[in-house]
């Protein structure tokens, strides 16, 4: 019961002192008729009905076609992107451009993604072996946090329902999230540490949900600019097990969605030892293991960038010493807490 | 040295100082030497009381002080001093956000725990933790931090922790159920990186393949 006073005072403080966004009584009601099952009053609602909201969100994102202008900003800057997803004979495709800064974009067909960035440097292709697919865990992700609606207010031209997700510890951010009403899409999303302050939004500025899409929308357009490709990531033998590491210790509910352990017999090694990921379905978390062979120094590191915290840390065994990188969504001591437990098995 | 300096640097090694006192605290301590080892003491002290593990030589290898000031000031904490000049002629500020200290606002307590990315200030948690992590190995161990770094290695570590942080990016998009959005978050970590490369061509070690330096 303590964690439920303490939801309540986040989101007080939240709604005095971030003044987002007016009331939208009006549109909910309107909504009312449109949503099958839409509850009559608020009181109604229960964490339930959260957890199908979300699970018509993860859904959405996989298997509508949408083309929509995408705004994002942390503490620091905005930008604003295209954004373009559609389902063609069972293939996904993806296409994210920065139309702020540099004219870098990203294009995804299944699992392959592409970084398509100015100048010379930078470019990947990989096949990335860690895509299982979304973890499935919202039936289990009231256990960690806690949910509750609120009426939404329109969003890039569209009704919305407003889900409040809490984390139910010190270990995860919190999430506003806006879904259409129509479709269950995300339409914006607001990440929330323990103080209330809103850390990270994503927002479409605009959106079109449902029209069909042809193939040329999802090519790459960086043209003026040299693209190189290379492709990166392949391993052969990759073994789809977390044997060999080991972790002390993860928050509550984070389970393993991927791992991937290095063939050591390669020649030519690439990537890290051992890349472990994780997620609650909401958070991700990356573990990296590197053999610091008689690299010297060792530079510890803690840092965190808008909501991403990474550490790096050594393990020295026997007659290894090792660099384990943990790169995550969740707060720094969250990060750190996992590097620390980081053990070979 | 006085009285009134010694509580100071007791209140800063405990985080406890405002960004004017860090400022006289550091002057103080280019002038007397004696307050340098007395500032490694304490920080000695304040370990040993929080009962973390941090060896004397990785304190003496720290100037802390220049990366204090540097901090307060805004400056870009990825260039040490003897780049400076390099650091006027590139557009560092545009980017900074990726760099070591994300901003000079950030108060003087924070910068000391998160400069050079050596933890000093290990919160309570790590304690619990040290308890909790059960190793199956009986001598493993967490190795203390060389922060004595060449600009090049400090560079050439961070560009392998972007790289990271971009993979991460990748599987969370794949992972989390949202799509691509995670990739927004991108643009600014590879402000950093474009930055990294671009004042790796200065430096021969830095224009090798990460990979290939550290196997």
């Amino acid at each position: 019961m303590r964690c439920y006073s303490f939801v309540a005072l986040l989101w007080l403080t939240l709604s005095a002192s971030a003044a987002l966004s007016a009331p939208a009584a009006v549109s909910s009601s309107a909504l009312a008729s449109t949503t099958a099952g839409a509850q009559d009053t608020l009181s109604s609602q229960t964490p339930a009905d959260a957890r199908a909201w979300l699970n018509r969100m993860s859904h959405a994102f996989k298997e509508l076609d949408y083309q929509g202008v995408l705004i994002y900003g942390d503490t620091q800057q905005w930008e604003t992107l295209s954004i373009t997803h559609g389902v063609m004979n069972g293939v996904e495709y993806e296409r994210l451009y920065h139309l702020t800064g540099e004219s870098r974009e990203v294009v995804r067909k299944g699992h392959d993604i592409t970084c398509i960035h100015p100048g010379e440097h930078v470019v990947r292709l990989t096949q990335n072996p860690l895509a299982q697919g979304f973890v499935n865990q919202t039936s289990a992700i009231d256990a960690y946090y806690h949910l509750s609606m609120e009426p939404g207010d329109r969003i890039a031209g569209r009704d919305t329902q407003q889900i409040i997700v809490s984390p139910r510890d010190a270990y995860r951010y919190g999430y506003r999230l806006w879904l259409d009403q129509e479709s269950g899409m995300l339409l914006r999303s607001d990440l929330i540490n323990q103080q209330g302050t809103v850390l990270e939004r994503f927002q479409f500025a605009e959106i079109r949900i449902g029209e069909p899409l042809a193939a040329s929308e999802f090519e790459p357009q960086s043209s003026g600019h040299r693209v190189a490709s290379h492709i990166a990531g392949h391993e052969s033998k990759s073994s789809l097990t977390n044997q060999g590491w080991h972790l002390g210790w993860l928050p509550r509910g984070f389970m393993n969605a991927a791992s991937q352990l290095r063939d050591s017999s390669n020649p030519t090694p690439e990537g890290a030892l051992a890349t472990l990921m994780y997620t609650d379905g909401l958070a991700a978390i990356t573990v990296f293991v590197d053999d610091a062979g008689q690299q010297e120094p060792m530079p510890v590191m803690s840092q965190q960038w808008g909501v991403t915290g990474a550490v790096v840390k050594y393990l020295k065994t026997n007659d290894t010493t090792y660099r384990i990188t943990v790169v995550g969504e969740v707060p720094l001591p969250t990060v750190e807490k996992i590097a620390m437990s980081v053990m070979p098995q | 040295m006085n009285d009134r300096i010694k509580e100071s640097l007791s209140a800063l090694v405990d985080g406890e100082t405002d960004e004017l006192e860090v400022r006289r605290i550091l002057n103080e301590m280019e002038k007397t030497p004696e307050l340098k080892n007395a500032w490694q003491r304490y920080q000695m002290i304040g370990s040993l009381m929080r009962e973390e593990s941090v060896s004397r030589a990785q304190l003496e290898g720290v100037d802390l002080s220049k990366g204090i000031m540097q901090a307060i000031d805004g400056e870009p904490m990825d260039e040490v001093p003897a780049r400076q000049d390099e650091v006027e002629n590139n557009n560092v500020v545009a980017s900074r956000r990726f760099n070591w200290l994300a901003s000079g606002a950030v108060a003087a307590s924070v910068t000391l725990a998160v400069l050079l990315g050596v933890r000093l200030n290990n919160d309570i948690q790590q304690q619990e933790l040290v308890a909790e992590a059960q190793t199956p190995v009986t001598d493993a161990q967490q190795v203390a931090a060389n922060a004595d770094m060449t600009p090049e290695q400090l560079e050439q570590a961070q560009r392998k922790l972007q790289e990271y942080v971009l993979q991460h990016t990748e599987n969370a998009a794949l992972n989390t159920g949202r799509g691509m959005m995670p990739f927004a978050r991108v643009a600014s970590f590879e402000d950093g990186a474009a930055e990294a490369s671009e004042q790796g061509t200065d430096s021969e070690q830095a224009a090798q393949p990460v990979e290939a330096t550290q196997e």
